[in-house]
């Protein structure tokens, strides 16, 4: 298929999983580095597959979670035995035990939005622009039932030809040029 | 060592002890998508058009009637002394707790591996989110003077003085807006892939447009679902505590007083119990018709069914079991007022309701026990009303039971509710059903992702999944 | 803001709620929304548009209305609540006052017997009595260190500033009101065991005679 600009990668289309899988090692043996796995859902697996540490998400909510409840304390503590103390039936102006429920929702408010956040950024989303969202192989497939791989041109060891080579020898049964 | 393990040659079950497989018929994943997705996509069909024009005018008159309770008062209801709290206060526990479900099976299911979740739990969140909406009008509107209820968040207002934390009223306040908070971001998590493969599928620009900007440009790149594999998980880790603390919370709205019949430690995890209990409850009641009505059998099949019944009965057996506890310590502790508090809900001036509670949420869910029942969905339906009937009596009966009738008697009193409590109540129906339908007639109310992730051939080291017969992989 | 926890948590039940505009409608229109037409072609809420004090009362009413309200003992806003404010404000009256008489020389000790309360000042019988209780020497310590005084509820640890003082009786069965159960039995069953349905008017309702303590202790009530 002719490219009318710069090219953003070569995209191979796989059918089942364990071809895909298969295929994901072999490219990580290469080397390769601008490199995804295109899938409908995550394949079981495919993290040691391609090679991906563990994902930092945890930290967010980590520190979502202890804002949360540091903050919870804080302003139940300042607002109900600092600021304005009522004395209410003999109970303590401020104790551990009254104002855990509060904090404690605030630390799983605070933990959710620090995941979803975290999640968000980590995955530079939203990106409602994407090169490969133009393709018309990729939009009709990857949500529904194909693979895909795909490896940029950004990436040091790309080679066009090479790459044709091995995707097919990997058992793809589609691969095109994505452009920009 | 492990190259040992993996040549092992396991043999698959006898028929007899094989499960039934999550998607039935070994349908190919893109049937999936296109079952799923054909719900939303497609002209409007004729049922729905009814049943928005029952809910949504309800919705309104529901509304309607708010606007009347705010400009004339709380008299206009049931309340007077010394029932001060009535109807509005048994549809906010009802409303939450049916709500819970939908937040079990997404969140808990998850890490308890329960694959089967994954066709119910889209419209069991959904489900949730909007019965959180419904019951969260009620402690707005049931107050005195509306207008200051933000006084309960922790603002500076201008009399200097700042809500007092060591009510579970306020303790109420966290913990509902963060539940529905909470909710509405795990159900939107899961959206995002799904969103895209309706992205992906739309047909008319402002669809393709909308679809686009929610779905966040998700492309199914492995990268991001690493990340949003973690940020489910974590999210699941989070909503299971908040589960079993937000009705907590809510039951120690009644434990913290010290009302004959509130005053009891049993609350919070025979309420937790309960909540589940009717929310899935109202789950059999949502997904039953709608399965058939969107031809989606073979994807919410009878498997599901059958699971969904069994945990009902284990919940309603907890139930069951709590009740026989809290009448046990009544008589065991010697409080008098305590056993005239239990003696009056059987025995009393609401005795109907306390006989109701015990037959729907005891009774009822042992008919689950029988295979033939569980598979007979005329009868899973019928049943599945009986249990939210249930414990809207059970909350009739701590509410109203235990108020009617306290220490003194001269401050005894009769409640009745008023025609205007009834049809708010009719109204938030039609609020939830409104929303519900809206839901489903935009949104995929199965998750297409998920449900593609648990179907045999997503597995790579499943035959269909493309594994060779000797499969296993390096 | 009026959730009326209160009151469901309150063992005396003396805290009552504004449902209505007590204060700004006549009895008869309570349950009427803003939007009724009234008799004098206005509607209901132009009215109120006009005036919110006033709310929705006929401008001949309002002046009648304004002579029934004793300001030592309100009827507040719609949604809060009530109760026996043990006549705050001329307790405050008192100290002021006491205060201003002291002027330099700190004597803020406020004479016994100073305050009588709004009920105290009322009842026929005398039978309120109202004073500090810190100060073992007032009328009102010296009455609740009797062996008669007793606390409503006491097993609940509420530890209530206003005590009774329990009837004197003479147990011989030959008295005229010799009775073998306690009193609030004999009108329950004299009642008919039956609880009165909301709108009826009952001249039982209600156990919160206000005041500190009540020398002639509980009287039968009327039957009816």
């Amino acid at each position: 298929m002719p490219e009318a600009g710069p090219v953003y990668g070569i995209i191979a289309e796989f059918d089942s999983p364990a071809a895909t899988l298969q295929a994901a090692e072999k490219i990580r043996d290469a080397g390769f580095r601008r490199w995804d796995v295109f899938t409908p859902f995550p394949l079981h697996g495919m993290d040691k597959a391609m090679g991906l540490k563990n994902s930092k998400v945890g930290w967010f909510s980590f520190l979502g979670g202890v804002t949360g409840y540091t903050c919870g304390m804080l302003m139940i503590w300042y607002m109900n035995a600092l600021d304005y103390p009522i004395v209410v039936g003999g109970k303590p102006m401020f104790s551990p035990f009254y104002s855990f429920p509060p904090s404690y929702e605030l630390t799983i408010l605070l933990g959710s939005f620090g995941a979803l956040l975290g999640m968000l950024f980590l995955n530079r989303l939203p990106r409602l622009y994407h090169p490969l969202l133009k393709n018309r192989r990729f939009a009709s497939g990857a949500t529904h039932d194909k693979f895909f791989i795909v490896i940029e041109t950004a990436d040091p060891k790309y080679s066009e030809a090479e790459l044709r080579r091995l995707l097919e020898s990997l058992g793809s049964n589609h691969i095109e040029l994505v452009e920009e | 060592m492990a190259e040992a393990l993996t040549h092992l040659q396991l043999q698959a079950p006898p028929a007899e002890l094989a499960r039934e497989p999550l998607v039935a018929n070994q349908r190919p994943l893109g049937w999936i998508s296109d079952t799923i997705a054909g719900v939303a996509e497609g002209k409007t069909p004729t049922w729905w058009w009814i049943a928005f024009s029952i809910s949504f005018p309800m919705m309104l008159f529901g509304f309607g009637l708010i606007a009347y309770l705010i400009s004339t008062g709380v008299g206009i209801w049931g309340p007077n002394h010394p029932v001060m709290w009535g109807w509005a206060i048994i549809n906010f526990v009802w409303w939450i707790g049916i709500g819970h479900a939908g937040t079990l099976i997404s969140a808990i299911l998850f890490l308890l591996r329960q694959r089967w979740r994954t066709a119910v739990n889209r419209a069991a969140e959904a489900m949730t989110i909007f019965a959180v909406m419904c019951a969260a009008t009620y402690p707005v509107i049931h107050i005195g003077r509306v207008w200051f209820g933000w006084w309960m968040l922790p603002l500076p207002n201008s009399n200097s003085i700042w809500p007092q934390f060591r009510s579970p009223l306020m303790w109420d306040v966290f913990a509902v807006s963060t539940y529905f908070t909470v909710s509405v971001l795990f159900w939107y998590v899961g959206l995002i892939p799904d969103l895209a493969v309706m992205r992906d599928r739309a047909r008319t620009k402002i669809r393709k447009f909308l679809y686009g900007l929610f779905a966040l440009g998700w492309t199914g790149s492995h990268r991001h679902w690493s990340n949003y594999e973690k940020a489910y998980l974590i999210l699941a880790g989070l909503s299971t505590p908040l589960v079993l603390s937000v009705h907590s919370i809510v039951s120690l709205d009644f434990s913290v007083s010290q009302l004959p019949g509130w005053h009891t430690t049993i609350f919070p995890p025979y309420f937790v119990a309960g909540a589940i209990y009717s929310g899935f409850g109202m789950v059999l009641t949502l997904l039953v018709p709608l399965r058939k009505i969107c031809k989606l059998e073979e994807v919410i099949t009878l498997r599901h069914i059958d699971v969904i019944c069994k945990v009902t009965l284990a919940t309603g057996s907890i139930v069951a079991y709590a009740y026989g506890m809290e009448y046990f310590i009544a008589w065991y502790s010697g409080n008098p007022y305590e056993k005239a508090a239990f003696w009056n809900r059987l025995f009393g001036k609401y005795w109907y309701g306390g006989w109701a509670m015990i037959f729907c949420n005891a009774l009822v869910p042992q008919l689950f026990w029988f295979r033939k029942v569980r598979h007979n969905l005329v009868l899973v339906f019928i049943l599945s009303i009986l249990v939210n009937v249930g414990m809207w009596f059970e909350r009739f009966v701590i509410v109203i039971g235990s108020l009617y009738q306290d220490f003194i008697p001269a401050n005894w009193g009769y409640f009745r509710p008023t025609w205007v409590d009834v049809c708010t109540y009719l109204g938030t129906f039609g609020l939830f059903f409104t929303f519900f339908l809206l839901f489903l007639r935009f949104l995929p109310l199965i998750a297409i992702a998920e449900v593609k992730a648990v179907a045999p051939q997503a597995d790579p080291h499943h035959p269909l999944g493309g594994a060779k017969v000797q499969g296993h992989h390096a | 803001m009026g959730t009326r926890y209160c009151s469901n948590n309150c063992p005396y039940k003396v805290r009552r709620f504004n449902y209505f505009d007590y204060n700004k409608r006549p009895l008869d229109q309570l349950y009427k929304s803003p939007l009724y037409s009234r008799m004098d072609g206005q509607w209901g809420f132009a009215k109120w548009f006009q005036d919110v004090d006033k709310g929705t009362i006929p401008d001949q009413e309002w002046e009648l209305m304004k002579l029934v309200r004793n300001p030592q003992v309100t009827v507040r806003m719609r949604g809060v609540m009530e109760k026996c404010t043990f006549c705050l404000q001329r307790v405050e009256q008192a100290r002021i006052a006491q205060k201003v008489k002291a002027g330099a020389s700190g004597d803020i000790e406020i004479p016994d017997g100073t305050i009588r309360t709004a009920c105290q000042q009322a009842c026929p019988a005398e039978a309120i009595v109202f004073g500090n209780i810190k100060d073992p020497n007032s009328r009102v310590s010296r009455l609740k260190q009797q062996a008669r005084d007793y606390q409503v509820l006491d097993f609940l640890s509420t530890k209530p500033r206003l005590t009774y003082l329990a009837r004197v009786r003479n147990p011989n069965p030959a008295m005229p009101d010799y009775h073998e159960k306690p009193l609030s039995f004999v009108e329950w069953e004299s009642q008919g065991n039956r609880l009165e349905e909301p709108g009826e008017q009952g001249a039982a309702h209600g156990a919160t005679p206000g005041g500190s303590t009540d020398e002639k202790g509980a009287r039968p009530w009327p039957k009816h």
